[in-house]
Formats: structure tokens, sequence, C-alpha cells
């Protein structure tokens, strides 16, 4: 879902630029507080991962193919504003690198799939996490990775219906349906790898609220 | 022979050691297995990723917009995952390429997380957990 240079006219990509570099700054700060030493390697890993994960498009139906994007992974690894570092290294490299995805909708692609992907997962997660008292971890993360998705998509027909490019309603009911088929993959890696990488002694006993470095991985 | 078993031995309990992982737990053998996935994933497995359109390329493609795609300009040397100049089979190329993102991808990460971790711990004035346990 890498929005290319032209879909959004000017008034849209300016205006995203804007408000993608804001939130942009305000998660560097804010991961200051809660990264640790030992995280270090391993935000880059899962970086590394989300960046090869995103080149294996796999296909759904009717000759349309997705891939994953990985905010939800990241944010329940590390946090949303990790996460938003994360996936805005990943498309920017992406886009300055290999030029997948536009420049001038870096910010529109950083506020979708960055701070739309890492937040709405996240919120999802931790819901369903406190709802269903921690257990189910499996299933509350497949679907906090698929609502990330839909939302993001919907966050893109948005802008693109701002633009002017096509009609809201065309772009909601097309972008939807097809990213609800891709969120399910999405949710079955994003919950793969969080049930292989965190710690289960952790899951049983609940965090204190008052220190958010206790939560995700260590 | 005896000197095979022990040199597999070491490899063993390092790839299984457990005494960097202060918080109990197997997590820095599933961080190395999570390593070689990714490695495994951007050389062996993006050769067969599909070509088809992706959600968008599809929505676009299907609401008469795609033509507004554009490409302001040329300048990157591994621009749409091919390296200028290189000739090679695609499925090695893809690979290639993979293997140099996710690379390039991880020293940049690793980068700006270590900056990010230094100056939290200057800002919160190195009295942090962490910090006193890496220190013991």
């Amino acid at each position: 879902m890498h929005i290319p240079d032209g879909f959004l006219d000017t008034k849209v990509w300016v205006t995203t630029t804007a408000v993608g570099a804001a939130c942009l700054r305000l998660a560097l700060k804010k991961s200051q507080a809660v990264i640790s030493r030992k995280q270090v390697p391993k935000i880059a890993l899962i970086g590394a991962f989300i960046f090869a994960s995103q080149m294996i498009n796999f296909p759904i139906a009717g000759a349309t193919s997705g891939h994953f994007l990985g905010g939800t992974m990241a944010s329940i690894l590390f946090g949303p504003w990790t996460g938003v570092v994360v996936m805005a290294a990943v498309l920017m490299i992406q886009a300055f690198f290999f030029q997948d995805g536009g420049i001038t909708v870096l910010g529109a692609n950083i506020l979708c799939t960055g701070v739309i992907g890492c937040f709405v997962g996240y919120g999802v997660y931790k819901l369903g996490m406190r709802l269903l008292f921690g257990k189910w971890e499996f299933a509350v993360s497949f679907i906090a990775a698929w609502c990330s998705i839909v939302l993001a998509a919907s966050g893109v027909s948005l802008l693109l219906a701002w633009s002017g490019t096509v009609p809201l309603k065309v772009a909601l009911v097309a972008m939807v349906g097809w990213h609800s088929l891709i969120g399910i993959g999405e949710g079955l890696i994003t919950s793969f790898v969080v049930s292989y990488l965190k710690d289960r002694k952790k899951l049983f006993q609940p965090a204190p609220a008052v220190n958010s470095r206790q939560e995700g991985v260590q | 022979m005896k000197l095979r078993f022990i040199l597999w031995t070491r490899i063993y309990e390092w790839f299984t050691s457990e005494r960097e992982d202060q918080d109990g737990g197997k997590s820095q053998t599933k961080w190395m297995v999570l390593l070689i996935v990714t490695v495994c994933i951007a050389t062996l497995l993006s050769p067969f990723a599909s070509r088809k359109p992706d959600g968008l390329q599809r929505v676009a493609a299907d609401s008469g917009f795609a033509q507004k795609s554009q490409h302001l300009a040329s300048w990157s040397p591994i621009a749409h995952y091919q390296i200028q100049g290189l000739h090679l089979g695609r499925g090695l190329m893809v690979g290639l390429v993979g293997m140099i993102g996710a690379f390039v991808l991880f020293m940049a990460l690793y980068a700006i997380a270590s900056r990010l971790e230094l100056k939290g711990r200057q800002k919160s004035g190195g009295q942090r957990e962490d910090e006193k346990r890496y220190r013991r």
C-alpha cells in the first residue's frame, strides 16, 4: 500500500508532509524515553525483517497481491512511538533507495502505514489484552493487525478522495474490500512473530501501568 | 572426531546461551532465529514474491487513475529493486537487492535507535534501570 507520486494533489501532499513530519518528530522524541540498550539491535533487526517481508507479495483473490506492513508487530514489541520510527525508516529507505512509494507522498505514507498502522494496531491490542485479561494473545494480535491494515487503507482512501483522484465511496469500498483480505496475511504473520518473540512469563503477570518500559520486548 | 564433537558443542552452547539474557527466558536464541529468518526471506523467498498488482495498484487500475502515477526522476542506482548496469537473472537480482536493503535498514535503524537510547539516557541523568543492570 505505497502511494506513488501523482496520486495526491498539491494541497494534500503538502499538508500530509507537514503533519507526517510533525508526527515523526514527536515519535523520535517520545521513543527516547522508552528505548533500552538491549532493545537497540532488536529494533534494527525488526526493521530489517519488516523490509524483507514487505518484498514478499502474496497472491490473494482476483489476480491481486498483498504484502505485510508490520506497524502493529513493531508496536506490540516496542510500543507505538518506536513503531512509528521503524516504519518511517522502512518507508524512507524504500522511497529514496528503491523508489518504491513516492517522495512527495512520503508524509502520507508515513501517516497511513506508520502512524495509523502503529496506533490502531497497538490500541486494539491493548484493549483486547485488557478485556481478555491477557489471554488469547494470538487472536488479539491477529485482530489488531487486521484492524490496522483496514484503517490504513481507509486513510489512503480519504486522502485519494480529498485529492479528487477518485470519489470517496468508490475508493473506500475498493480499498477496504481488498485490504480486509490482505489483513488476514498481516494478522497471521503478526500473531506468529509476536507469540514467538514475546516472553511467555510476562503475559500472566500484568505489567505495572506506571512504567511503560516494562511492556513488550525488553 | 572428539575435536569436532567439542566444536559442535561450543557452537550449540553459544547459540542457546542465555548469559546475556538477564530477564530469564530464551529470547537470545529466538532473536538469532529471527535474524536467520530475515536473511532467508530477503535472499531466498523474495524472488518468489507475487508480481501481481497489490491492493492499491489494483484499485487504481479498476477505478481508472493508475495513469496518474508518475516518477519525478530516477536517481537511485538500485531503483525498483534492480541494480543499474548489472545483468543478472531476475531471481538473483531480487535476492541480492533484498539482502542489500535488509542490511541498509539494519544499519540505519541501529544508528537511529542507539542515538535515541543515548539521548534518553542523558535526559534521565543516567539513572535508568537497564544502565545500572548493564554495569553490574
